[in-house]
């Protein structure tokens, strides 16, 4: 499902120190390689020492995230870096896939966004919702923010349902404390919700409590819990993983079908390259924290650019198995307390050089308006870009 | 595969019941008649959606749960009526992995000690020889020898189920139960694991009933598939044929759902910077 063309015409807001015809040409060498963030300032001038926009050209994005940091702190004090600086742009009605391993700071990218950041966290750079700066703002601001006009599909949707009121009576609540609406009217509302998220008989269904629901139902409630408001930005963090594959085609349908209907922009926060092909607009993806490749879903799956999104494709088992041994990448995802110098991939990278271990790499563009790598050497990937990865037994 | 060989492994109306939640409510019945077969050097797949009984099938084959009626036969004794001293001899030969690595290991047994447990269990620890026996078998599942000094927590997912996995060899396995042997890992040390499992199987000729719900996955591993609903086999055959043209509707929504293999589509086909 394709929202308007994303990679259309020329873009009117491109790369820094750019602009339209590289990112056509595409050529080598006018990359600057690991360029430092603000190298040169974006056009609108909005995100402080930004990296390029990433986004379809052209338009406004309802939620723009510039360089977003995230540090926790652990028992002893160390300061652990979840999320080192990270970017994306979420447009209005567009479906946005945030693609990571457990640890690469996907879910606490999503929390940071809605100010949920734990406790103790420190979050730096800039989250803007229709320009308004979130990063910082006063707990009221963000109260105000989250649930009318962005709002979470949790990790454990199937715990997060109280089991001692009713489907409906949690769905009221959503709706008056955002918007102190009547009684009876929410009540309305919470049964249209559960409706438009295919809850048979809602109207009856509305008085169950969760337990009296299946997995796949509760994951519908929350859901309509999340939607009922209808916001403009849903994140969805890892909606799918509890449930089996026909459960999880049809949540992902229904979830970018909003979209559809309501115009509401979802990101989609999930581990597994996979399902994004077919429901997101772009994806984004993340490893150890930092932004490794962007663009819209058909290219990036289809064509990637940076060595570890064509590990992760080449690792997807073909459905028609031509040789059981799969191309496997080496090693495992490091631990954000003990990064490695340069590039977080480096280690596990066949294509890494003396430089991916010294500077960590910047996004650039890559070759086409709209897609994003941040990887030294993404124009020395192979075709295809699979052969990189031997099976690893 | 040789069809006239006896099966390694042969379930037949196989069913488990749970007793049910309220004092007077019916027995769950789980696996409700259930029949495969299992060859040495094959993987049978067993899928389903969640609660569909595929677990508690993998446990009344490895003899952690009884099963109320049916009978399993590895390469042609009854287990389940087996005597416990038997079934204790036979054990090694039929070996679980299971679906979490962490938690399937103690957190306070070295890798080492883990690996070495079921060789001292079974009785086949020998001081001279063990230690290069614990060093082989990590070496075998890809670990190195410095890997054995260190507890669980301080490995990462692919690492600990490849330590599970040695653990399930340690005895020379001849049957390896494998619940959801990888879909607790991340995608970028699934696939290592699965080449080790079929690397395995193809130098030591081992037979997997492999517990899956990735379709995908399974098509890539798995020789035969049998689709489960409801505590029942739907349907089952050549995995290549099961995935291609199911023949039971429920099969057919199962492989319709399966996210679409980007696979197929990965030629590079787009006009690139040249």
């Amino acid at each position: 499902m394709n929202h308007g063309v994303p990679h259309d015409g020329v873009p009117h807001r491109t790369a820094p120190g750019g602009g339209g015809p590289r990112s056509h040409s595409g050529g080598s060498g006018t990359v600057p390689s690991g360029a430092a963030p603000g190298g040169a300032a974006p056009e609108d001038g909005a995100a402080p020492g930004g990296p390029p926009r990433d986004a379809a050209p052209g338009r406004t994005p309802l939620l723009s995230v510039r360089d977003l940091r995230v540090t926790l702190r652990e028992r002893g004090g160390t300061a652990v870096p979840a999320v080192r600086g990270l970017s994306f742009d979420v447009h209005p009605g567009e479906v946005v896939a945030l693609v990571g391993e457990s640890g690469a700071g996907k879910s606490l990218t999503a929390r940071a966004v809605l100010g949920l950041a734990p406790h103790g966290a420190q979050v730096a750079g800039s989250v803007l919702l229709d320009g308004q700066e979130l990063v910082g703002a006063r707990p009221s601001v963000l109260r105000s923010v989250r649930g009318r006009r962005m709002s979470l599909v949790p990790q454990d949707a199937l715990t997060v349902l109280s089991p001692v009121h009713t489907v409906g009576a949690q769905l009221v609540r959503a709706v008056r404390s955002v918007r102190g609406t009547g009684r009876a009217r929410a009540w309305e509302e919470a049964v249209a919700a559960l409706d438009r998220v295919g809850i048979p008989d809602a109207a009856r269904r509305a008085h169950a409590y969760p337990h009296e629901f299946s997995g796949g139902m509760r994951q519908r409630a929350v859901i309509a819990m999340a939607t009922v408001n209808r916001p403009d930005v849903v994140f969805a963090d890892e909606p799918t993983t509890a449930l089996d594959p026909v459960m999880q085609a049809r949540v992902l349908e229904l979830l970018c079908g909003l979209s559809g209907q309501t115009g509401t922009s979802v990101v989609l926060v999930t581990h597994d390259l996979g399902v994004v092909g077919g429901h997101a607009d772009r994806v984004v993806v993340v490893y150890a924290g930092r932004h490794v490749e962007s663009g819209p879903v058909d290219r990036v799956l289809t064509d990637p650019r940076a060595p570890y999104t064509a590990g992760l494709l080449a690792a997807l088992p073909p459905r028609e198995a031509r040789d059981r041994r799969l191309p496997a990448i080496a090693g495992s995802p490091p631990s954000p307390t003990s990064l490695p110098q340069g590039c977080a991939f480096a280690p596990r990278c066949p294509l890494a050089a003396t430089r991916c271990r010294a500077h960590e790499p910047s996004p650039v563009v890559a070759g086409e308006p709209g897609r994003l790598v941040s990887c030294h050497r993404w124009q020395d990937l192979p075709d295809p870009a699979r052969s990189l990865f031997a099976d690893v037994p | 595969m040789t069809h006239s060989a006896p099966p390694l492994l042969a379930v037949r109306d196989l069913v488990v019941r749970y007793p049910g939640r309220a004092r007077r409510s019916a027995p769950v019945t789980a696996v409700d008649g259930v029949s495969f077969d299992v060859r040495a050097g094959e993987t049978l797949a067993l899928v389903g959606e969640s609660g569909c009984g595929k677990t508690s099938t993998a446990s009344a084959v490895v003899g952690l749960r009884r099963p109320d009626s049916g009978s399993v036969r590895f390469e042609g004794s009854e287990l389940t009526t087996m005597d416990p001293a038997r079934l204790r001899a036979l054990r090694p030969a039929l070996q679980p992995v299971f679906q979490d690595p962490y938690g399937s290991l103690s957190p306070r047994l070295r890798v080492r000690d883990a690996v070495a447990e079921p060789l001292r269990i079974h009785g086949r620890w020998d001081r001279g020889t063990g230690p290069d026996r614990v060093a082989a078998l990590l070496d075998t599942v890809g670990l190195d020898a410095s890997h054995g000094d260190r507890l669980p927590h301080e490995l990462s997912g692919g690492q600990c189920q490849r330590v599970g996995i040695a653990r399930a060899l340690a005895c020379e396995p001849r049957l390896l139960v494998l619940d959801e042997p990888v879909s607790a890992l991340d995608p970028s040390v699934r696939a290592g694991v699965l080449n080790l499992l079929t690397g395995l199987q193809d130098t030591l000729g081992l037979g997997y009933l492999f517990i899956c719900h990735d379709l995908a996955l399974v098509g890539h591993v798995a020789h035969r598939v049998a689709v489960m609903r409801e505590g029942r086999v739907v349907e089952t055959g050549p995995a290549r044929r099961v995935l291609s043209q199911p023949s039971d509707p429920y099969t057919r929504e199962l492989v319709e759902a399966s996210p679409a293999a980007v696979g197929e589509h990965r030629a590079r086909t787009i006009p690139t910077a040249s």
